[in-house]
């Protein structure tokens, strides 16, 4: 079976897929990757179904060797790419030779970058899915250099399209659907929330993504009971502050939720570096 | 049916909001077993109530899910029969003092009224496994404490308002410790199912010395 070494992994990388539906009831969160569309695109290039594993690279720096013929395809935040020191591109089928090295490097722009290898990457699956979650620690560990990882065998004809790089966004706008708990709110604090330019903070994972801005106080006392969490919650802890859930947060949570991210938004927040700007539309 | 509201979650999800712990556990019961089944990804239910979340590829079916969560008879749902779970635990956590004073009880007298609870396990969350167990004595209940530990041991019997329950992973966490679980673990990837409870047990706990 042919494996790939890790011989460089950049500040986080880790195996994701598309997660663990299903279970949020027992406490499992979904987790799997935090852009869903880069990962699927890196899955279709190489020839995978679009739910193969792959490896998700935060802030870039991964570097792999493959022990056999391998192709691989780099999606998601653009980043520097050589293969034994060649450069190549992002959005294509990468073709390597037993042996060669294909290393990333820092995002141009963006937070995660996807790396597909045809056959997927094939560690363990726990409970029906090889994606790390950050949070429970389900799921393999996050990648070290000298690891091995497996890939598997079945895949289908890699694809001959070039696709073009992420686009880099001044302003990223999350569509969005208020409610369950927009009642916990003025309306002009919901006027506020939906006008305001938002900031990406510096406390973003892949639990979910702090926003600065103006304050959301409640317009009412008292606790909200522990409620189940859609993706994309926008989460309004007393401090006023929004959190935005992504992959791996909590099933359940005690704080009102004012509105809902739609998932194009979510892969779009999941690029943002700290600092982004960030707006609410609705629709 | 006037009991529930249902209220919008995005774009395939629902919140349904249920005056109880029992009405969320037979209208996950009924989803569960209805025709609507299919096109849930996930049906969650958390203190008082009960998310539904649609599968991508069939968001259209949303709209008849909400009227159908409007219109439930959950009367009709499928009983399943709780089981009695034992749980035998060592009473030395580090918070038992503190919850002593907090709450004027003695060791004993906090001791037996944690032990003594009638426990039914109400909803799952926060962490695989991790069973929120109704049903801590009024004379126990104490707010979460004000700074969270960044670890808590895995096994950790822990209480917080009018819930217990036993850590199923050392993880971050806001409960007073009252002592530690040292039976079958709560959460186990390798076992089937993984989790030790489900909706609805009655959890005893077993005071061991």
């Amino acid at each position: 079976m042919t494996d790939v070494e890790v011989v460089g992994c950049g500040p986080y990388a880790t195996v994701q897929d598309l997660g663990r539906p299903g279970l949020a009831h027992l406490g499992v969160a979904c987790s799997g990757a935090a852009d869903r569309s880069s990962l699927r695109l890196a899955n279709r290039l190489v020839g995978n179904a679009e739910d193969a594993a792959g490896v998700e690279v935060l802030a870039g720096g991964l570097a792999l060797r493959c022990s056999g013929a391998l192709v691989a395809a780099v999606t998601g935040a653009p980043v520097p790419l050589r293969i034994d020191g060649r450069a190549v591109g992002v959005g294509t089928a990468l073709h390597l030779h037993a042996g060669q090295v294909l290393r990333l490097g820092q995002p141009v722009h963006g937070l995660r970058t996807y790396v597909a290898v045809a056959g997927g990457v094939a560690v363990q699956p726990v409970l029906g899915s090889r994606s790390t979650d950050s949070m429970s620690g389900l799921g393999p560990p996050a990648l070290a250099t000298g690891q091995r990882l497996p890939v598997g065998s079945e895949h289908g004809e890699a694809s001959t399209v070039e696709v073009p790089p992420l686009s880099q966004l001044d302003v990223v706008t999350l569509r969005c659907r208020l409610g369950p708990r927009h009642d916990w709110f003025a309306g002009e604090t919901l006027e506020t929330f939906l006008t305001a330019t938002w900031t990406v903070g510096a406390d973003a994972d892949r639990v979910g993504v702090r926003l600065e801005g103006p304050t959301l106080a409640y317009d009412r006392d008292g606790q909200l009971p522990s409620e189940g969490m859609p993706h994309g919650a926008v989460q309004v802890p007393p401090s006023g502050q929004p959190i935005v859930f992504l992959p791996d947060h909590g099933t359940v949570g005690g704080y009102p939720v004012v509105a809902v991210v739609s998932e194009p938004g979510l892969d779009l927040l999941a690029q943002a570096v700290p600092g982004t700007a960030v707006r609410f539309a609705r629709g | 049916m006037s009991w529930t509201r249902v209220l919008p979650a995005g774009q395939r999800s629902l919140l349904v909001d249920l005056p109880d712990t029992s009405a969320v556990h037979a209208l996950a019961a009924w989803v569960r077993a209805s025709e609507h089944a299919g096109a849930l990804e996930e049906i969650v239910p958390g203190a008082s109530t009960l998310l539904v979340v649609a599968r991508a590829d069939r968001i259209g079916a949303l709209d008849r899910v909400a009227a159908a969560l409007e219109s439930a008879d959950p009367s009709s749902a499928p009983d399943r029969e709780p089981r009695t779970i034992e749980v035998p635990v060592v009473y030395d956590g580090p918070d038992l003092a503190d919850v002593c004073e907090r709450t004027g009880l003695s060791r004993d007298d906090a001791v037996a009224a944690h032990r003594d609870g009638d426990y039914r396990v109400a909803f799952l969350g926060f962490s695989p496994g991790f069973a929120f167990c109704c049903g801590v004595p009024d004379t126990l209940q104490l707010p979460r404490r004000s700074s969270p530990r960044t670890s808590v041991p895995v096994g950790s019997v822990a209480i917080a308002n009018e819930f217990t329950a036993v850590y199923p992973a050392a993880t971050p966490g806001g409960w007073h410790l009252l002592g530690r679980a040292v039976g079958d673990p709560m959460w186990d990837t390798d076992r089937e199912p993984p989790q030790l409870v489900e909706l609805g047990d009655r959890i005893v706990f077993v005071e061991q010395s």
